[in-house]
């Protein structure tokens, strides 16, 4: 079955630069704390240890992921329903770059400390 | 007990955030209260004018922004000063019961001395506090000099303090621990270098607590 | 209109009157309609509001002195423990459910809900786990571990008596009607709407009702989870939060948060719903920035889940860790804040006019931005070190929740009276209301912030006098006394209102939504023809829409067969796709619950063969209640008024059913991924392992479960695509069902032979807890697949309507997933990370 048919893909599309944040989030929490838990990074390594580096590339996948969506947010119109008023489908164009761009600063102010601190303390 | 009367470092630093915030947080309410009893008055003068992506954008975005920017940088700093990074001057363990706190001491000569519900600090020195409990969770907290920590089963979590200021304070149980909540209150007594050393040279010795809490 | 058509429309008026009603007497046990349950729902917390409300009084009472002997300890942790427990999950969310399932079908332009008989189910659950709360209290035997319910003080060892167990098993029955709410409103507002409804049109109400369903449906499965866990802990042993035997306190921790921060954006978003929803009527203009607010809205639901740990700050996480949860606990204030200035540029940009749903909505943007500032201030870690677990967040909570979903909620109750009971508003006493709440809650919480920064902790019963907190908490005590005459004022009027209040005239705020076109109040049928809407505000922008829908010029103007009729649409496009037949009055809800009840019940006194009886026979009321749904012949497509023909919905692909399968298989995965979160969690953070011994059992036999499975859920794709090719599904149900079967047992074998008592160990916990989860899904598939073969040979399924086969292939390709991902795990976890004690 195709979600698209039943407008679930839609609504997930308007969704996706949250989904995205949440997915950092998920990542970037787990990630570090399996980290830390395995290794011994000191309180005074400093940013260049395996950890922090991680963290950054977790951090610049996703914020790859969100340019991504922007292009193609900002190139292509959403695809339209069968039937579809053009005023809706300006709406959910709106709301999509919208989440994004909320996203996109959710996930810069909560990538940033990562690069103020070093990960395994406290 | 309070909060805004500090007597050691991270509590100094903290009361110091909380009027700032308060203060900004009063200005905002204001802000947000006039705004909102002008534009909702029947008699005022016109519409506004601006667009509407100006006013989200400004109000929306820039705004809650600006704030919490400023307000995280300064929290990570400030958070990350408290902690127990550089190695401490002094230990103390201090052990949650239903419904009073053991500390327990290892004097210089190895000896070690356990007290109830009274802890004896000296001031002007990192100390770190070994929090640990044998029940249930409890919160190791002392208004005037620190943040609090909670008391885990299984876990040892380690508070760093600095007494500024010598005096008497007081440390309260802060996370729910059941019947005896209300009173699992302990005293602080912050000592000048000196007047430490004298007086754990003078404490009694280990194994003189009683379970009920009183003092021995 | 000559008067034989209005005869005619008389008559057809008193047909759909007829199909809709519920009969009376005992037959009321048998209700369904939205508008009733919703009712119920609304009433029923607004009774345990006021239980609530006096269980407040108790506690201010108790500290408004020092050293106070009111009440010793004991009774004053049953208190603040009920307090928030039925604040919580009795009152607030029980009343956002009832508003939604009362409100969103008249929003929409629907003549009921998608599974109206869900909703009634959901409301007996509801009933009964708040009535089991409740009698616990009156007998003395009422929770006392507080809301939180943090372990160990919640456990078998420190709370030996019966009061922790009301706890767990009370608010896990009433969460089964919130888990109901949740897939009744996602599929509701995506299906259930009125022609020409597209995503864009629809009122904003239900953006937040259906953002808000669906963090319900992902909220609550931790909650539920950690319930069963403790509950099993408690009951047997299983030592799943047990640091002495591989458990760990925190991981209640996580759990309860994870779904206690989503909750509190659960309990606001339907309230900023109703906000959007007065703004631009008073305004008189529509609202500015309706994309922003959804995005914002969006924004709320998603971010709202990367906050729970900010009610952790102290345990003892890593610093990094606590930034990642203060970042995203502070930026939730930027959906936040754009809500609040698309408001404020609402009325800016028209022209207000004044009411009394007005000056509450000051009431509530004064005491809820307050609330959202000390809000930001507690997300900063190292004053949450400070201010955490004292009154400061005692004052922080009441102003976010009283500010954030009281207020707004005291607005739409006089906003919406008029719609509900036909009695138009009086001004004066409610304005007495406004002013006696508004002083009354300012005096009792705004100056506790600073007893809180004093230093006074949360949850004491008594405090010693000198510590500069004795005026401080007089003052609450008698500030929450004004504020109670204030609510008793509100009830007074609601009451004398309902009952001698002049009569309202149609829409008396002039208020652009659908909803006002109805009867005040409305009928039980909602729509006399459901109206095409072109506008976001069709009563504003469309002329004469109004005497469309009731002369039946909209859609489904004529009751045939008896039928209760209401239109399905393309979740997007709003374009009409189907039409919905909705089930009629039964006791089966009624009956299931209480069965429901009967399970629950065996489990609190202990009695485990009840409770094993119980939910046997639930499952055969289940199993009858799916046999009496669908058609048992093919239709021809249908006349739907307005020139066009639909079919009916149990023959088309995209039904509401459909989709309340997917939301429940969302809530089953939440449920699943929380329980393997859980699972690594142990592993990885908790003291205590690795365990003694892990599993043992042949590896073959882990390979036969997840070869039936797959085969199972193959056999029932066949069955649907051989029956849309017009060949019976005989064989492949068979196949079905057996392999079903084998799984269940294969995995049956492993629990019962393979892993060492779960009471030994966590390790041993989790794993049967997870493996009798997966044991658990391969039976239901068995059931389901047998329950399809006799529904087929009844002729309850054709090529035409596979709604049964679709949604069996469902769950068992979702059981397939689950279980060869547990049975992966459970094997490959002890050889990749290996190491015994």
């Amino acid at each position: 079955m195709k979600a698209r048919g039943v407008g679930a893909a839609a609504l997930i599309r308007m969704s996706a630069g949250a989904i995205v944040w949440v997915s950092a989030f998920v990542v970037l929490y787990s990630g570090y704390s399996l980290g830390c838990q395995n290794l011994d990074i000191a309180a005074d390594a400093g940013l260049a240890n395996p950890v922090t580096l991680a963290l950054v590339v977790v951090v610049l996948v996703h914020g790859a992921v969100m340019i991504w969506l922007f292009s193609r947010w900002y190139r292509r119109p959403v695809m339209a329903q069968p039937g579809e008023p053009d005023a809706s489908q300006i709406f959910r164009h709106r709301v999509e770059g919208l989440v994004l761009l909320m996203s996109s600063a959710a996930l810069v102010f909560l990538a940033f400390p990562v690069l103020m601190i070093p990960p395994c303390v406290g | 007990m309070s909060t805004l009367a500090p007597a050691g470092q991270a509590a100094t630093d903290i009361a110091w955030i909380t009027w700032v915030m308060l203060a900004g947080a009063v200005l905002l309410m204001a802000l947000m209260s006039a705004l909102w009893l002008h534009a909702s008055h029947p008699a005022r003068a016109e519409p506004l004018r601006w667009s509407d992506q100006r006013i989200l954008i400004g109000g929306g975005l820039i705004l809650p922004l600006s704030v919490i920017v400023l307000l995280l940088i300064y929290g990570v700093r400030s958070g990350q000063s408290m902690l127990p990074v550089d190695a401490p001057d002094l230990q103390v363990r201090a052990i949650g019961h239903q419904w009073w706190w053991q500390f327990e001491y290892t004097g210089p000569d190895g000896r070690v001395v356990r007290l109830a519900n009274e802890l004896h600090l000296p001031v002007d020195v990192r100390v770190d506090v070994l929090i640990e409990s044998v029940d249930v969770i409890h919160s190791f907290w002392v208004p005037a000099l620190g943040g609090k920590l909670d008391a885990i089963p299984g876990r040892t979590n380690t508070l760093r303090l600095m007494p500024t200021r010598p005096g008497r304070y007081q440390g309260q149980c802060a996370e729910f621990c059941g019947a005896g909540h209300a009173h699992m209150r302990f005293e602080v007594t912050v000592h000048e270098a000196g007047a430490y050393a004298n007086w754990l040279a003078a404490a009694p010795a280990a194994g003189e607590v009683r379970s009920d809490g009183s003092k021995p | 209109m000559s008067s034989e058509n209005a005869d005619l429309n008389q008559t057809r008026l008193e047909a759909l009157s007829a199909a809709f009603a519920t009969p009376p007497g005992w037959g009321r046990l048998a209700a369904v309609n939205h508008s009733i349950i919703g009712l119920r729902f609304i009433a029923t917390s607004l009774v345990f509001f006021v239980i609530g409300g006096l269980l407040s009084m108790l506690i201010r009472a108790q500290l408004a002195i020092p050293g106070n002997r009111f009440l010793d300890h004991d009774s004053y942790n049953q208190i603040f423990t009920m307090h928030g427990t039925v604040m919580m999950f009795l009152f607030a969310i029980p009343l956002i459910e009832g508003l939604a399932l009362y409100f969103i079908p008249k929003y929409l332009g629907a003549r009921d809900l998608s599974f109206p008989r869900l909703s009634a189910f959901g409301y007996w659950c509801y009933l009964f786990g708040g009535a089991t709360l409740l009698l616990a209290m009156f007998a003395g035997v009422a929770p006392d571990s507080g809301w939180f319910m943090y372990t160990p003080l919640s456990s078998g060892e420190y709370s030996p008596g019966i009061n922790a167990d009301v706890w767990l098993i009370g608010v896990t029955f009433v969460e089964v009607s919130a888990i109901a709410f949740g897939i009744e409103l996602v599929a509701t507002v995506l299906k259930v709407r009125t022609g020409g409804m597209s995503l864009n049109r629809m009122p904003l109400f239900g953006w937040y009702i259906l953002i808000t369903a669906l963090m319900m449906v992902v909220g609550f499965p931790p909650l539920i989870l950690g319930s069963i866990l403790l509950e099993l802990e408690r009951a047997f042993g299983w030592p799943f939060f047990d640091v002495a035997l591989g458990g760990d306190p925190l991981l209640w921790q996580h759990l309860f948060w994870l779904f206690g921060h989503p909750e509190v954006y659960i309990i606001f978003l339907p309230a900023a719903g109703a906000v959007s929803m007065m703004i631009p009527t008073f305004a008189r203009r529509p609202i500015v920035g309706y994309p922003w607010i959804v995005a914002a809205i969006i924004g709320t639901g998603f971010i709202s889940f990367g906050l729970w740990v900010h009610h952790m700050f102290t345990v003892g996480i890593p610093q990094l860790a606590l930034v990642f949860f203060s970042a995203a606990s502070m930026f939730v204030a930027v959906p936040t804040a754009i809500q609040f200035f698309a408001w404020l540029a609402t009325l800016w940009k028209g022209r207000p006019v004044r009411s009394l749903p007005m000056l509450y909505l000051f009431g509530f943007l004064f005491t809820f931005v307050c609330g959202g500032l000390t809000g930001v201030m507690l997300a900063l870690v190292p004053f949450n070190w400070q201010a955490h677990d004292t009154h400061f967040v005692v004052a922080h909570l009441h102003f976010v929740l009283i500010g954030g979903f009281v207020f707004p909620l005291l607005a739409a109750a006089y906003y919406w009276l008029p719609l509900m009971s036909g009695r138009a508003p009086s001004e004066t006493m409610g304005k007495w209301g406004f002013w006696l709440i508004f002083i009354g809650f300012n005096l009792t919480f705004l100056h506790m912030h600073l007893t809180g920064l004093l230093g006074m902790p949360r949850r004491v019963y008594t405090y010693s006098t000198g510590l500069g907190w004795d005026g401080l908490n007089l003052v609450s005590s008698i500030g929450g006394f004004v504020l109670t005459i204030g609510f008793a004022m509100f009830f007074l009027d609601l009451v004398v209102r309902l009952w001698a209040g002049r009569n309202s005239e149609g829409n008396p705020w002039q208020a652009g939504t659908l909803e006002w076109s109805l009867a005040h109040p409305p009928a039980a049928y909602n729509f006399a023809s459901q109206p095409e809407v072109q506008s976001r505000e069709p009563l504003w922008e469309q002329q004469d829409i109004e005497r469309q829908i009731r002369d039946g010029e909209g859609y489904l103007p004529q009751v045939r067969h008896g039928w209760q009729e209401t239109l399905g649409v393309h979740a997007v496009t709003g374009k009409p796709d189907q039409i919905i037949l909705l089930p009629g009055p039964s006791y089966l809800p009624l009956i299931a619950a209480a069965l429901l009840g009967v399970f629950f019940l065996g489990f609190l006194f202990k009695l485990y063969w009840i409770s094993a009886v119980g939910a046997v026979v639930a499952l055969l009321v289940g199993l009858r209640w799916a046999w009496i749904t669908g058609l048992d012949r093919d239709w021809p497509k249908l006349d739907a008024g307005r020139g066009i023909e639909l079919p009916l919905h149990a023959q088309v692909r995209d039904a509401p059913g459909w989709w309340g399968m997917a939301v429940g298989l969302l809530v089953n995965g939440t449920f699943y991924i929380t329980l393997l979160f859980g699972y690594l969690y142990l592993w990885a953070v908790a003291p205590g392992w690795p365990p003694p011994t892990f599993i043992d059992s042949p590896i073959l036999l882990a390979f036969l479960s997840a070869l039936a499975i797959a085969v199972s859920a193959f056999a029932l794709d066949r069955s649907v695509r051989g029956n849309a090719d017009g060949r019976p599904p005989t064989l492949t149900l068979i196949v079905a069902l057996v392999s079903a079967l084998v799984a269940t047992i294969a995995l049956s074998v492993e629990l019962a032979t393979g892993i060492a008592p779960p009471s030994s160990h966590a390790y041993a916990a989790t794993t049967t807890f997870l493996l009798g989860y997966c044991a658990l899904h391969t039976g239901l598939t068995a059931v389901m697949s047998g329950h399809a073969l006799l529904r087929w040979r009844h002729g309850y399924i054709s090529p035409l309507r596979s709604l049964d086969l679709r949604v069996i292939r469902l769950w068992a390709g979702y059981t397939a997933v689950v279980t060869v991902i547990a049975l992966a795990l459970v094997h490959g976890l002890p050889k990749l990370l290996g190491g015994v004690a």
